[in-house]
């Protein structure tokens, strides 16, 4: 699976480096050093976008550490494994209509500032 | 620092096929396979067979001192190869195959010739294990140069992946005859077939315990073991080994499993983990067979895409209680072997499952659970591991779904397998094999 280039350049507005991870069917894109909103702890971490459905959600956001964020989320994966890493993901359905992939990645993170 | 070897038994048929195959006017032939590194504990590795490179008549040169000697166009490619594969670290290896049966090594001209072509292959392919394979009829052995290394580690096994499945070692072992006299039927060299084989079993709870049970009087003497659980009293109605006294004591689940194997198995090598495989997944890959005893649908895909990554057999347990008038009880075993069909393929695992699951927060909760399911389950689940190693059945069947109607007491092959039409599995490819690899953009 391949991403517009475009896309991918606007996603490295939001972290230090875009890589590609495929396992079975699905092409994921490791963000390193993602930056997450103000009053995350930690500030900084690592994410794997899957731009497409998955767990039956349309598309997700895995991280590294379980964030603390400003508002309590349910953390409905706790350790996911994904190319051979472990990684955390809470529930949040983005149900924008062929959003871009940094319209994706910003709906995702917005679910860290939202109280509900 | 040890090295081993693995690969599918389909590619095992295809170079021994390719390799017996007469040459105009060489006396043997010789190919080139790609190999994946890994990581193993303890700073081991694993390396990954991916393809052969069968080499044309016409790029042999006609020299009659050896048995066979390929020209500068084979080797110019093969090192095309390794820089093309550098991306998944992906090295070449010389291979070729001695015409006899049993253990089998370099020759004095292989030790002269072959290893001049590695110093080429770690010029272009610097991060990556190149090597030398040499088969026999029914064994093979293995030499790895891994990245910046002058010298060569000789593989402590070279594993095929099939059915029956292979583990070649340098080294013998003696095996008690008496001891299996009764399951003599398996085959003439099974105790040790068995023995060779290192089996992984993720949770050691109502179905684990059983596993861990029948293995250990099976023979196998290598494990890899994880759960993090104690006994509770919960899971005196069915953890196998278990005592009234593990409440209390908080025994670890794992303790319990060790006792077992030891106590049939005295001389076994037992690596246990008290959590997650997940959490310590290194020495997972050394298994040749991992069974899977846990609760989820999303810990069955990812055990299932661990074991597609390190080509190891996957065999999956599981129960379930449903309905009230009468309680229905059910189960499953499943057979997924790397190149075959997957539990995807199978129908076993859909997309529809694991987002139920994840909407359900992933928890299984309390289901209910019942020491004879898991018992039918675990002893069906061994039953296919001991063909696997040993072949006994002569059934070459790479994949199983068998379902357990526990109100009827039968186990039958799934009714899905009966509809599918699918030639290969779709869901996983050769890229997924090895260590992941990450393509900046």
């Amino acid at each position: 699976m391949e991403y517009p280039k475009e896309q991918i350049e606007d996603l490295k507005g939001y972290c230090s480096k875009v890589r590609a991870a495929k396992e079975g069917e699905i092409t994921y894109l490791y963000l390193e050093d993602l930056r997450l909103p103000a009053g995350c702890t930690p500030e900084v971490c690592d994410g794997l976008l899957c731009p497409v459905a998955r767990d039956g959600y349309p598309s997700r956001l895995f991280l590294s550490v379980q964030v603390s964020p400003p508002y309590p989320r349910n953390w409905n994966v706790s350790n996911a494994r994904i190319g051979e890493k472990n990684w955390y993901v809470f529930s949040w359905r983005v149900n924008l209509v062929s959003p871009t992939l940094v319209q994706m990645l910003v709906a995702h993170l917005t679910g860290f500032t939202k109280e509900k | 620092m040890s090295v081993a070897i693995r690969m599918t038994g389909g590619l095992h048929r295809e170079m021994t096929s390719d390799l017996a195959r007469p040459h105009p006017f060489a006396a043997e032939r010789a190919g080139f396979v790609s190999g994946r590194m890994s990581s193993l504990s303890h700073e081991s590795r694993l390396v990954l067979l991916t393809r052969y490179h069968s080499i044309p008549d016409d790029q042999y040169v006609d020299d009659r001192t050896v048995g066979a000697r390929i020209g500068a166009e084979a080797i110019t490619w093969a090192m095309q190869a390794a820089y093309y594969g550098r991306p998944a670290r992906e090295g070449i290896f010389h291979v070729h195959m001695h015409p006899f049966t049993g253990r089998t090594g370099m020759s004095g001209v292989d030790r002269r010739e072959l290893p001049r072509l590695m110093p080429g292959f770690q010029s272009v392919g610097r991060d990556a294990a190149h090597g030398i394979i040499i088969l026999s009829l029914d064994h093979g052995a293995g030499w790895v140069w891994l990245p910046g290394s002058k010298e060569p580690v000789a593989a402590s096994t070279v594993s095929v992946i099939g059915k029956p499945l292979g583990v070649f070692e340098r080294g013998g072992r003696q095996v008690s005859r008496e001891r299996f006299s009764r399951q003599s039927f398996l085959g003439r060299d099974s105790e040790e077939r068995i023995a060779r084989c290192t089996v992984g079993v993720a949770g050691l709870g109502g179905g684990g315990s059983h596993i861990i049970q029948q293995l250990a009087h099976i023979g196998f003497q290598r494990y890899v073991i994880y759960d993090g659980d104690v006994v509770e009293e919960s899971n005196l109605n069915r953890l196998v080994g278990a005592r009234s006294m593990d409440v209390p004591a908080e025994t670890p689940k794992l303790h319990i499993a060790r006792m077992m194997i030891y106590g049939l198995q005295p001389n076994a090598n037992v690596r246990g983990f008290a959590g997650r495989w997940q959490d310590n997944p290194e020495p997972l890959r050394e298994c040749q067979i991992v069974f899977g005893c846990v609760d989820s649908y999303q810990g069955r895909h990812e055990l299932e895409v661990t074991c597609r990554r390190y080509l190891m057999h996957y065999i999956d347990i599981g129960m379930d209680v449903h309905g009230e008038a009468p309680p229905v009880i059910g189960g499953q075993v499943i057979l997924s072997s790397p190149v075959s069909l997957c539990m995807r393929c199978m129908g076993f695992l859909t997309e529809a499952k694991l987002a139920e699951e994840a909407a359900r927060y992933g928890g299984a909760g309390a289901r209910p659970q019942v020491v004879w399911p898991n018992g039918v389950l675990a002893s069906t689940a061994v039953g296919l591991a001991v063909d696997i190693v040993t072949g006994w059945t002569g059934q070459a069947l790479p994949y199983a779904y068998l379902v357990y109607d526990g109100n009827k007491g039968t186990v039958k092959e799934s009714v899905t397998l009966r509809h599918l039409n699918i030639p290969a599995c779709p869901h996983f490819s050769e890229s997924d094999v090895g260590d992941p690899v990450l393509v900046e953009l």
